[in-house]
C-alpha cells in the first residue's frame, strides 16, 4: 500500500514538490532528479546526513538536459507571473498548492507497478527509479521500525540505484557518495 | 535552456510548438488555481450548487471534478 499518510510531514513535502517540480518542467514522469532537487530545495536533512550539493548545482544539471522550456518561462512570456499569482492565491484562500489534503499517491489495483502521484492540475505517474525510491524508503523506514518515512529514507532510495538520474548528478556534483552513504548509516541507527 | 528573450518573440510567432506549450502550462495554471479556490469555497460553507454556478458549469462536473480531493483528511490520502 502506496499513500502519502505513511510519510512524516516534510518527507511528504519532498515527494508532493517532486511532483510540481516534473509537471513545471514539462515531464512526462516521475524521475529521481526530481526527488533529489526537492530534497535539496527544503531544509537541511537531519544530522549527521549532509547531501553535498546545492539545489542550484541540481537545477543546473536538469535544465541542461531540458530542451523544451518550463512552463514558468512559457508563462512568463505570456506575461503571467506564476509566483506572483501563486503568492496573491495563498492569500486569498489560505492554501498551499503543496496542502497534502489536495494530494494522493497511490498504486494502481490492477497495474501494481504504477504509482501515480495526483494533486492540482498534476497527475504524474511515477518511472521505474521514482516507484524504486518510494519502495526502497518504505523498506527501509519499515526495517527501522518507524512508523512513518523520513526524507532520509527517500535519500536512501535514491542512492539505492546507481544507475538512476540522480546517481549520476550526485556523481557529476563530486558528492562523495560513499561518504553519503555511512552518514545515512549513522542517521538510520540513532533514528 | 530558451531564453526568455527567444521564448517571448516565438509566443508571439505563427510558431505553433511554442504557442502551444504556452496555452498548455496556461491550462495548468488554471486548474491549480480552480483546485485551490474551489477548496476554499468548501470550507467556508459553499454549496457545490454555488461552486458550479461561479465556474459556469455544471454542478456534476465540478463535483465529480473536485468532490474526491476536497473530502481528503488533512493528512492526504
Amino acid at each position: 500500500m502506496v499513500t502519502l499518510t505513511r510519510f512524516a510531514p516534510l518527507a511528504r513535502r519532498t515527494v508532493i514538490r517532486a511532483g510540481t517540480l516534473a509537471s513545471e518542467y514539462g515531464r512526462g514522469r516521475l524521475s529521481t532528479e526530481f526527488f533529489l532537487l526537492a530534497l535539496a530545495e527544503d531544509q537541511p536533512l537531519s544530522r549527521p546526513v549532509d547531501l553535498g550539493i546545492t539545489a542550484a548545482m541540481i537545477r543546473a544539471e536538469i535544465e541542461a538536459r531540458t530542451h523544451a522550456p518550463r512552463d514558468r518561462e512559457l508563462l512568463a512570456a505570456l506575461g503571467v507571473d506564476l509566483d506572483e499569482v501563486r503568492r496573491r492565491t495563498l492569500d486569498a484562500t489560505s492554501t498551499r498548492l503543496d496542502d497534502p489534503c489536495l494530494w494522493q499517491l497511490r498504486r494502481s489495483p490492477v497495474r501494481p507497478l504504477r504509482i501515480t502521484l495526483s494533486g492540482p492540475a498534476t497527475e504524474i505517474v511515477l518511472d521505474e527509479s521514482g516507484r524504486k525510491v518510494i519502495e526502497v524508503a518504505q523498506g527501509v523506514s519499515r526495517r527501522g521500525h518507524r512508523t512513518l518515512i523520513d526524507r532520509e529514507d527517500l535519500l536512501w532510495g535514491l542512492l539505492a540505484d546507481a544507475s538512476s538520474e540522480s546517481a549520476h548528478i550526485l556523481r557529476r556534483g563530486n558528492v562523495d557518495v560513499r561518504r553519503l552513504w555511512t552518514d545515512l548509516q549513522r542517521w538510520y541507527r540513532t533514528a | 535552456m530558451t531564453s526568455m528573450r527567444e521564448l517571448a518573440v516565438a509566443v508571439d510567432s505563427l510558431e505553433p510548438a511554442t504557442g502551444l506549450a504556452a496555452v498548455a502550462a496556461l491550462r495548468k495554471l488554471t486548474d491549480e488555481l480552480e483546485a485551490l479556490h474551489v477548496r476554499n469555497a468548501r470550507a467556508l460553507g459553499w454549496s457545490w450548487e454555488a461552486i458550479a454556478s461561479s465556474l459556469g458549469v455544471r454542478r456534476q462536473s465540478v463535483h465529480k471534478k473536485h468532490a474526491r480531493r476536497v473530502a481528503r483528511t488533512p493528512q492526504g490520502g
